[in-house]
């Protein structure tokens, strides 16, 4: 009988480390960061429930994103646990070479052997829009004029204070202003379709954010593609 | 307590021995990355998917790094990741796009956790995919999966 209760003394024992939880409010945040903002805080509160944790290590997966674990009264991150405490994880996410939305996530390895994956979404709006940002003619097909429209999605109007083509022999634009810092469009008409090649229309503005200052138009021939695409399921 | 260190001996000499034999006839553990194609999220595919398609068809694009990309990238690979220059970075797969008619795109990064492989396929799908007329997938478990079947 004596061995019989060690024996569950042990199981139990053993069991123990993995009864130990770490609860967060949310595992996935979304924040929309400001056109000049370059810097993002994620917040991921938790609390310690069933039994004490410890925090081994915080993971990240790109240089952009710093995990911050709360600092214990040494003034060093806290990492022992006990139930019933609260804390707050959190992501600095570095955005400024980020347009639209991206997702980085910081992952936990507890003492228990469990892992908590924690996402951070960040949105940065795009300012100027091309639609489309890319121009395509078949090699060989009609050399029939295309149209993009720039737009500016912001609170403040954002001029195009220059463009340069690099290939205006096959790719000569017109840059029409259809509302001063505000509406744009460029039409394209290439001189032949005969050869593949590649045009880059490079447009400089006056947005005071370093992300909207240089957009790319791309103008592109070449040959027709199947079209068939490849399954997957 | 003479007999009990035997008999730890006896039982961690008797183990040890049947975990040699069973590597030898049945091999090492199977680290492969597990993946099921079928629960993945959209636009996300398995090596064993991508294995089946036509190699030629293939354009392969590191999200890694810029170090480990020119270490161990994939032959033939062009680096795009969200650590650099975006416009700068494009201007080399576009023009690797000019050069070489690829119908499929796959990204990978240095694992699935990585976040880089999904935002470059992102990218490159809103802006030149559907006029280039090339499909864009991010593969499951990034360079882990490449090394494993090597």
């Amino acid at each position: 009988m004596k061995k019989f209760s060690c024996f569950f003394v042990v199981l139990f024992a053993a069991w123990l480390p993995l009864s130990a939880e770490i609860v967060f409010e949310k595992k996935t945040i979304e924040v929309v960061v400001k056109p000049g903002q370059n810097l993002a805080m994620g917040l991921f509160p938790f609390k310690i429930v069933d039994e004490d944790e410890t925090i081994i290590k915080a993971d990240v997966f790109c240089t952009c994103l710093e995990p911050q674990i709360p600092l214990g009264p040494d003034r060093t991150p806290k990492l022992h646990w006990k139930v019933g405490e609260k804390g707050v994880i959190k992501g600095r996410f570095e955005t400024k070479q980020f347009l639209g939305t991206v997702e980085k996530a910081i992952e936990l390895t507890l003492a228990s052997g469990k892992k908590v994956t924690l996402n951070f979404r960040v949105i940065i709006p795009e300012l100027i829009k091309l639609e489309p940002a890319t121009l395509k003619w078949d090699r060989g097909g009609a050399a029939d004029e295309r149209v993009v429209k720039i737009t500016v999605d912001h609170n403040k109007p954002i001029k195009i204070i220059s463009d340069v083509g690099n290939n205006d022999k096959v790719f000569p634009y017109e840059l029409k202003t259809i509302k001063e810092g505000w509406e744009y469009e460029i039409r394209i008409k290439p001189t032949s379709t005969e050869n593949s090649g590649m045009g880059m229309i490079s447009l400089r503005t006056d947005s005071l954010f370093p992300r909207f200052k240089r957009k790319i138009l791309y103008s592109v021939i070449r040959p027709k593609t199947s079209g068939a695409p490849v399954k997957i399921k | 307590m003479r007999r009990l260190a035997v008999t730890i001996f006896c039982v961690s000499l008797l183990s040890s021995l049947a975990a040699f034999i069973t590597f030898q006839v049945i091999g090492g553990p199977d680290r492969s990355v597990a993946c099921n194609q079928a629960a993945l999220p959209e636009y996300f595919v398995c090596l064993s998917t991508v294995r089946k398609w036509d190699e030629s068809d293939i354009l392969w694009v590191d999200a890694r790094p810029r170090k480990q990309w020119e270490k161990d990238g994939i032959e033939g690979s062009v680096l795009m990741n969200d650590q650099e220059d975006w416009i700068d970075l494009e201007v080399g797969f576009m023009s690797k796009m000019i050069e070489q008619l690829k119908p499929v795109v796959v990204v990978y990064c240095n694992q699935s956790g990585c976040g880089s492989s999904k935002y470059v396929a992102n990218q490159l799908r809103k802006k030149h995919a559907e006029a280039l007329g090339f499909q864009v997938f991010v593969l499951e478990g990034g360079v882990n999966a490449l090394r494993e079947q090597k």
